[in-house]
Protein backbone atom coordinates (compact mmCIF):
# COMPACT_ATOMS: atom_id res chain seq x y z
CA UNK A 1 0.00 0.00 0.00
CA UNK A 2 2.84 2.27 0.86
CA UNK A 3 4.34 1.16 -2.29
CA UNK A 4 1.71 1.96 -4.39
CA UNK A 5 1.25 5.60 -3.06
CA UNK A 6 4.46 6.19 -3.42
CA UNK A 7 4.85 4.94 -7.51
CA UNK A 8 1.47 7.26 -7.79
CA UNK A 9 2.93 10.70 -6.30
CA UNK A 10 5.98 9.60 -8.68
CA UNK A 11 3.76 9.46 -11.54
CA UNK A 12 2.03 12.49 -10.70
CA UNK A 13 5.31 14.31 -9.94
CA UNK A 14 7.45 12.74 -13.21
CA UNK A 15 4.39 13.81 -15.92
CA UNK A 16 3.34 16.85 -14.36
CA UNK A 17 7.53 17.87 -14.84
CA UNK A 18 7.40 16.35 -18.68
CA UNK A 19 4.38 18.42 -19.68
CA UNK A 20 5.39 21.70 -18.35
CA UNK A 21 8.69 21.21 -19.64
CA UNK A 22 7.09 20.37 -23.39
CA UNK A 23 3.39 21.55 -23.28
CA UNK A 24 2.86 24.79 -26.01
CA UNK A 25 0.14 26.69 -24.15
CA UNK A 26 1.77 28.93 -21.11
CA UNK A 27 -1.58 27.94 -18.66
CA UNK A 28 -1.44 24.60 -19.37
CA UNK A 29 2.26 24.08 -18.40
CA UNK A 30 1.45 26.21 -15.49
CA UNK A 31 -1.41 23.85 -14.45
CA UNK A 32 0.94 21.05 -14.91
CA UNK A 33 3.49 22.43 -12.79
CA UNK A 34 0.76 22.31 -9.62
CA UNK A 35 0.63 18.59 -9.69
CA UNK A 36 4.28 18.54 -10.04
CA UNK A 37 4.44 20.65 -6.70
CA UNK A 38 1.53 18.28 -5.22
CA UNK A 39 2.92 15.59 -6.29
CA UNK A 40 6.61 16.66 -4.28
CA UNK A 41 5.01 17.30 -1.17
CA UNK A 42 3.33 13.90 -1.01
CA UNK A 43 6.88 12.23 -1.93
CA UNK A 44 8.03 14.61 1.17
CA UNK A 45 4.98 13.11 3.16
CA UNK A 46 6.42 9.76 2.25
CA UNK A 47 9.71 10.76 3.55
CA UNK A 48 8.92 11.64 7.15
CA UNK A 49 8.93 15.60 6.33
CA UNK A 50 5.80 16.76 7.46
CA UNK A 51 6.80 20.07 7.95
CA UNK A 52 7.83 20.50 4.50
CA UNK A 53 5.35 18.88 3.06
CA UNK A 54 2.86 21.55 4.37
CA UNK A 55 5.93 24.27 3.96
CA UNK A 56 5.63 23.13 0.01
CA UNK A 57 2.19 23.48 -0.39
CA UNK A 58 1.88 27.14 1.03
CA UNK A 59 5.12 28.69 -0.50
CA UNK A 60 5.23 26.66 -4.28
CA UNK A 61 1.51 26.23 -4.32
CA UNK A 62 0.55 29.09 -2.97
CA UNK A 63 2.73 31.45 -3.82
CA UNK A 64 5.29 30.83 -6.42
CA UNK A 65 2.81 28.95 -9.09
CA UNK A 66 0.51 32.13 -8.37
CA UNK A 67 2.87 34.53 -8.81
CA UNK A 68 4.03 32.88 -12.24
CA UNK A 69 0.42 32.83 -13.43
CA UNK A 70 0.36 36.38 -12.41
CA UNK A 71 3.51 36.86 -15.00
CA UNK A 72 1.97 35.11 -17.54
CA UNK A 73 -1.24 37.11 -17.68
CA UNK A 74 0.71 40.92 -17.61
CA UNK A 75 3.17 39.12 -19.76
CA UNK A 76 0.73 37.93 -22.60
CA UNK A 77 -1.68 39.48 -24.51
CA UNK A 78 -4.74 37.13 -23.52
CA UNK A 79 -7.40 38.24 -26.15
CA UNK A 80 -5.16 37.81 -29.03
CA UNK A 81 -4.81 34.26 -27.93
CA UNK A 82 -0.69 34.31 -28.37
CA UNK A 83 -0.61 32.32 -25.57
CA UNK A 84 0.59 29.57 -27.44
CA UNK A 85 4.76 29.47 -27.63
CA UNK A 86 6.59 27.18 -30.60
CA UNK A 87 8.89 24.77 -29.35
CA UNK A 88 10.19 21.82 -31.87
CA UNK A 89 11.87 18.88 -30.64
CA UNK A 90 15.11 19.41 -30.78
CA UNK A 91 17.48 16.56 -30.81
CA UNK A 92 20.56 18.35 -29.34
CA UNK A 93 18.65 19.08 -25.85
CA UNK A 94 16.97 15.50 -26.03
CA UNK A 95 20.99 13.46 -26.22
CA UNK A 96 22.05 16.87 -23.51
CA UNK A 97 19.39 15.68 -20.94
CA UNK A 98 19.77 12.22 -21.48
CA UNK A 99 23.25 12.51 -20.76
CA UNK A 100 22.84 14.29 -17.78
CA UNK A 101 20.77 11.84 -16.31
CA UNK A 102 23.03 9.38 -16.86
CA UNK A 103 25.45 11.63 -15.10
CA UNK A 104 23.33 12.00 -11.83
CA UNK A 105 22.59 8.32 -12.00
CA UNK A 106 26.16 7.58 -12.29
CA UNK A 107 26.87 9.83 -9.28
CA UNK A 108 24.42 8.72 -7.37
CA UNK A 109 24.61 5.05 -7.73
CA UNK A 110 28.40 4.25 -10.06
CA UNK A 111 31.49 2.12 -9.14
CA UNK A 112 32.64 4.83 -7.53
CA UNK A 113 30.38 6.17 -5.52
CA UNK A 114 30.77 3.00 -3.23
CA UNK A 115 31.97 3.46 0.23
CA UNK A 116 34.17 1.30 2.53
CA UNK A 117 32.65 -0.42 5.56
CA UNK A 118 33.76 -2.34 8.77
CA UNK A 119 32.75 -5.65 9.16
CA UNK A 120 32.43 -6.79 12.83
CA UNK A 121 35.88 -9.12 12.42
CA UNK A 122 37.77 -5.71 11.74
CA UNK A 123 37.73 -6.40 7.66
CA UNK A 124 36.75 -3.09 5.56
CA UNK A 125 34.70 -3.85 2.59
CA UNK A 126 34.07 -1.66 -0.14
CA UNK A 127 30.18 -1.76 -0.81
CA UNK A 128 28.69 0.00 -3.37
CA UNK A 129 26.00 2.67 -2.55
CA UNK A 130 23.61 0.79 -4.63
CA UNK A 131 22.66 -2.07 -2.59
CA UNK A 132 23.53 0.01 0.33
CA UNK A 133 20.40 2.37 -0.83
CA UNK A 134 18.19 -0.35 -1.66
CA UNK A 135 18.67 -2.08 0.89
CA UNK A 136 19.19 -0.48 4.26
CA UNK A 137 16.25 0.35 6.17
CA UNK A 138 14.25 3.52 4.93
CA UNK A 139 11.50 4.31 7.52
CA UNK A 140 12.98 5.89 10.64
CA UNK A 141 14.53 3.36 12.23
CA UNK A 142 14.93 2.54 16.05
CA UNK A 143 18.39 3.69 15.86
CA UNK A 144 17.86 7.00 14.29
CA UNK A 145 15.03 7.48 16.71
CA UNK A 146 17.93 6.72 19.86
CA UNK A 147 20.06 8.74 17.90
CA UNK A 148 18.29 12.21 17.65
CA UNK A 149 16.82 11.30 21.09
CA UNK A 150 20.98 11.30 22.04
CA UNK A 151 21.59 14.08 20.55
CA UNK A 152 18.44 16.45 21.29
CA UNK A 153 19.25 15.62 25.07
CA UNK A 154 23.06 16.47 24.77
CA UNK A 155 21.94 19.76 23.30
CA UNK A 156 18.78 21.09 25.15
CA UNK A 157 19.12 18.76 28.67
CA UNK A 158 16.74 16.02 29.55
CA UNK A 159 14.89 14.86 27.02
CA UNK A 160 11.40 15.21 28.97
CA UNK A 161 10.50 18.44 27.63
CA UNK A 162 10.72 17.47 23.94
CA UNK A 163 9.57 14.26 23.85
CA UNK A 164 6.43 13.93 21.38
CA UNK A 165 3.54 11.67 21.53
CA UNK A 166 4.68 7.95 20.75
CA UNK A 167 4.75 7.49 16.90
CA UNK A 168 3.57 10.82 16.03
CA UNK A 169 6.59 12.34 16.52
CA UNK A 170 6.71 15.49 14.07
CA UNK A 171 9.89 16.73 12.33
CA UNK A 172 8.67 20.62 13.20
CA UNK A 173 10.13 20.40 17.03
CA UNK A 174 13.62 19.26 15.68
CA UNK A 175 13.85 21.84 12.61
CA UNK A 176 12.39 24.84 14.87
CA UNK A 177 15.18 23.75 17.90
CA UNK A 178 17.91 23.89 14.51
CA UNK A 179 16.83 27.10 13.43
CA UNK A 180 17.18 28.80 16.75
CA UNK A 181 20.42 27.42 17.40
CA UNK A 182 22.95 25.82 15.19
CA UNK A 183 21.35 27.52 12.00
CA UNK A 184 20.37 31.10 13.60
CA UNK A 185 23.07 32.83 11.21
CA UNK A 186 21.63 32.13 7.73
CA UNK A 187 18.20 32.04 9.33
CA UNK A 188 18.35 35.77 9.92
CA UNK A 189 20.16 36.13 6.70
CA UNK A 190 17.46 34.58 4.74
CA UNK A 191 15.04 37.00 6.69
CA UNK A 192 17.17 40.22 4.84
CA UNK A 193 17.29 38.32 1.90
CA UNK A 194 13.33 37.91 1.93
CA UNK A 195 12.96 41.59 2.83
CA UNK A 196 15.61 42.64 -0.24
CA UNK A 197 13.72 40.68 -2.76
CA UNK A 198 10.38 42.23 -1.79
CA UNK A 199 11.46 45.74 -1.88
CA UNK A 200 13.44 45.21 -4.95
CA UNK A 201 10.81 43.14 -7.39
CA UNK A 202 8.31 46.17 -6.21
CA UNK A 203 11.03 48.61 -7.48
CA UNK A 204 12.02 46.82 -10.16
CA UNK A 205 8.51 46.21 -11.29
CA UNK A 206 7.26 49.78 -11.12
CA UNK A 207 5.92 51.36 -14.14
CA UNK A 208 8.32 55.00 -14.28
CA UNK A 209 6.33 57.97 -14.45
CA UNK A 210 6.81 59.38 -17.48
CA UNK A 211 7.72 63.08 -18.11
CA UNK A 212 4.11 64.91 -18.12
CA UNK A 213 3.12 63.03 -14.67
CA UNK A 214 6.66 63.87 -13.06
CA UNK A 215 6.05 67.47 -13.87
CA UNK A 216 2.50 67.38 -12.81
CA UNK A 217 3.66 65.51 -8.82
CA UNK A 218 6.30 68.60 -8.99
CA UNK A 219 3.98 71.29 -9.83
CA UNK A 220 1.58 69.58 -6.90
CA UNK A 221 3.56 69.53 -4.73
CA UNK B 1 10.23 -1.44 -1.62
CA UNK B 2 10.59 1.94 -0.89
CA UNK B 3 14.43 3.46 -0.34
CA UNK B 4 16.20 6.15 -0.86
CA UNK B 5 17.40 4.77 -4.58
CA UNK B 6 13.59 5.49 -5.61
CA UNK B 7 13.61 8.83 -4.11
CA UNK B 8 17.32 9.88 -5.93
CA UNK B 9 16.01 8.24 -9.28
CA UNK B 10 13.14 10.22 -8.91
CA UNK B 11 15.02 13.35 -8.50
CA UNK B 12 17.67 12.60 -10.74
CA UNK B 13 14.85 12.44 -13.31
CA UNK B 14 12.99 15.72 -12.49
CA UNK B 15 16.34 17.41 -12.70
CA UNK B 16 16.35 16.40 -15.43
CA UNK B 17 13.46 17.59 -17.49
CA UNK B 18 13.74 20.71 -15.65
CA UNK B 19 17.34 21.49 -17.40
CA UNK B 20 15.80 20.25 -20.35
CA UNK B 21 13.06 22.62 -20.02
CA UNK B 22 15.59 25.13 -19.57
CA UNK B 23 17.41 24.34 -22.74
CA UNK B 24 14.41 24.01 -24.82
CA UNK B 25 11.69 26.63 -24.14
CA UNK B 26 11.77 29.89 -25.46
CA UNK B 27 9.93 31.65 -22.92
CA UNK B 28 10.90 33.61 -20.45
CA UNK B 29 7.91 32.14 -17.82
CA UNK B 30 8.50 28.74 -18.87
CA UNK B 31 12.11 29.06 -18.37
CA UNK B 32 11.30 30.15 -14.66
CA UNK B 33 9.24 27.01 -13.80
CA UNK B 34 12.24 24.54 -15.51
CA UNK B 35 14.18 26.29 -12.81
CA UNK B 36 11.96 25.84 -9.97
CA UNK B 37 11.24 21.81 -11.35
CA UNK B 38 15.26 21.65 -10.56
CA UNK B 39 15.20 23.47 -7.16
CA UNK B 40 12.31 20.65 -6.25
CA UNK B 41 14.63 17.90 -7.24
CA UNK B 42 17.23 19.44 -5.31
CA UNK B 43 15.45 19.73 -2.75
CA UNK B 44 13.93 15.87 -3.11
CA UNK B 45 17.03 14.61 -2.50
CA UNK B 46 18.28 17.00 0.28
CA UNK B 47 15.16 15.07 1.97
CA UNK B 48 15.79 11.63 1.25
CA UNK B 49 19.26 11.73 2.25
CA UNK B 50 18.30 13.78 5.73
CA UNK B 51 15.57 10.63 6.03
CA UNK B 52 18.06 8.38 5.10
CA UNK B 53 20.39 9.37 7.47
CA UNK B 54 18.29 9.90 10.48
CA UNK B 55 19.50 13.63 10.75
CA UNK B 56 17.30 17.38 10.57
CA UNK B 57 19.71 19.38 9.08
CA UNK B 58 18.83 18.78 5.73
CA UNK B 59 15.40 19.68 6.20
CA UNK B 60 16.59 22.80 7.46
CA UNK B 61 18.55 22.89 4.14
CA UNK B 62 15.19 22.71 2.41
CA UNK B 63 13.70 25.07 4.21
CA UNK B 64 16.57 27.50 3.49
CA UNK B 65 16.48 26.67 -0.69
CA UNK B 66 12.63 27.37 -0.79
CA UNK B 67 13.08 30.72 0.94
CA UNK B 68 15.53 31.32 -1.67
CA UNK B 69 13.09 30.11 -4.02
CA UNK B 70 10.28 32.29 -3.04
CA UNK B 71 12.89 35.82 -3.13
CA UNK B 72 13.90 34.32 -6.87
CA UNK B 73 10.82 34.16 -8.41
CA UNK B 74 9.52 37.17 -7.33
CA UNK B 75 12.36 39.00 -8.40
CA UNK B 76 12.91 37.40 -11.86
CA UNK B 77 9.36 38.21 -12.70
CA UNK B 78 9.88 41.84 -11.95
CA UNK B 79 12.84 41.91 -14.13
CA UNK B 80 10.23 39.48 -16.99
CA UNK B 81 7.41 42.23 -16.77
CA UNK B 82 9.96 45.42 -17.23
CA UNK B 83 11.73 43.79 -20.01
CA UNK B 84 8.36 43.59 -21.34
CA UNK B 85 6.94 46.64 -20.64
CA UNK B 86 10.18 47.54 -22.94
CA UNK B 87 10.16 45.42 -25.66
CA UNK B 88 6.70 43.82 -25.87
CA UNK B 89 8.37 40.22 -25.58
CA UNK B 90 9.15 37.67 -23.10
CA UNK B 91 10.60 35.52 -26.17
CA UNK B 92 14.21 35.37 -25.26
CA UNK B 93 15.80 34.76 -28.58
CA UNK B 94 14.44 38.80 -28.79
CA UNK B 95 16.22 39.88 -26.38
CA UNK B 96 19.88 39.95 -27.77
CA UNK B 97 20.52 43.72 -26.84
CA UNK B 98 23.79 42.31 -25.56
CA UNK B 99 25.13 40.57 -29.06
CA UNK B 100 27.80 41.56 -30.48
Amino acid sequence: MFDLIFYIFAFITVVGAAVTAIHRNIVYAAFALLFTFVGVAGLYVMANADFLAVTQMMVYVGGILILLIFGVMLTNRIQSANIVVNAGPKPVVAILSLGLLAILCAAFFGPSATHSEKSKDGKTASVSSWSNYTQQPWAATQWNKDANERILSEKFGAPSEVKTKEGSSGTSVEIGKLLLSDYLLPFEIVSIVLLVALIGATMIARKEPTLEEEALSESLS
Amino acid sequence: MTSLANYLIISAILFSIGAAGVLFRRNAIIIFMCIELMLNAVNLTLIAFSQFLGEQSGQVLVFFVMTVAAAEAAVGLAIVIAIYRNKETVHIDDLNLLKG
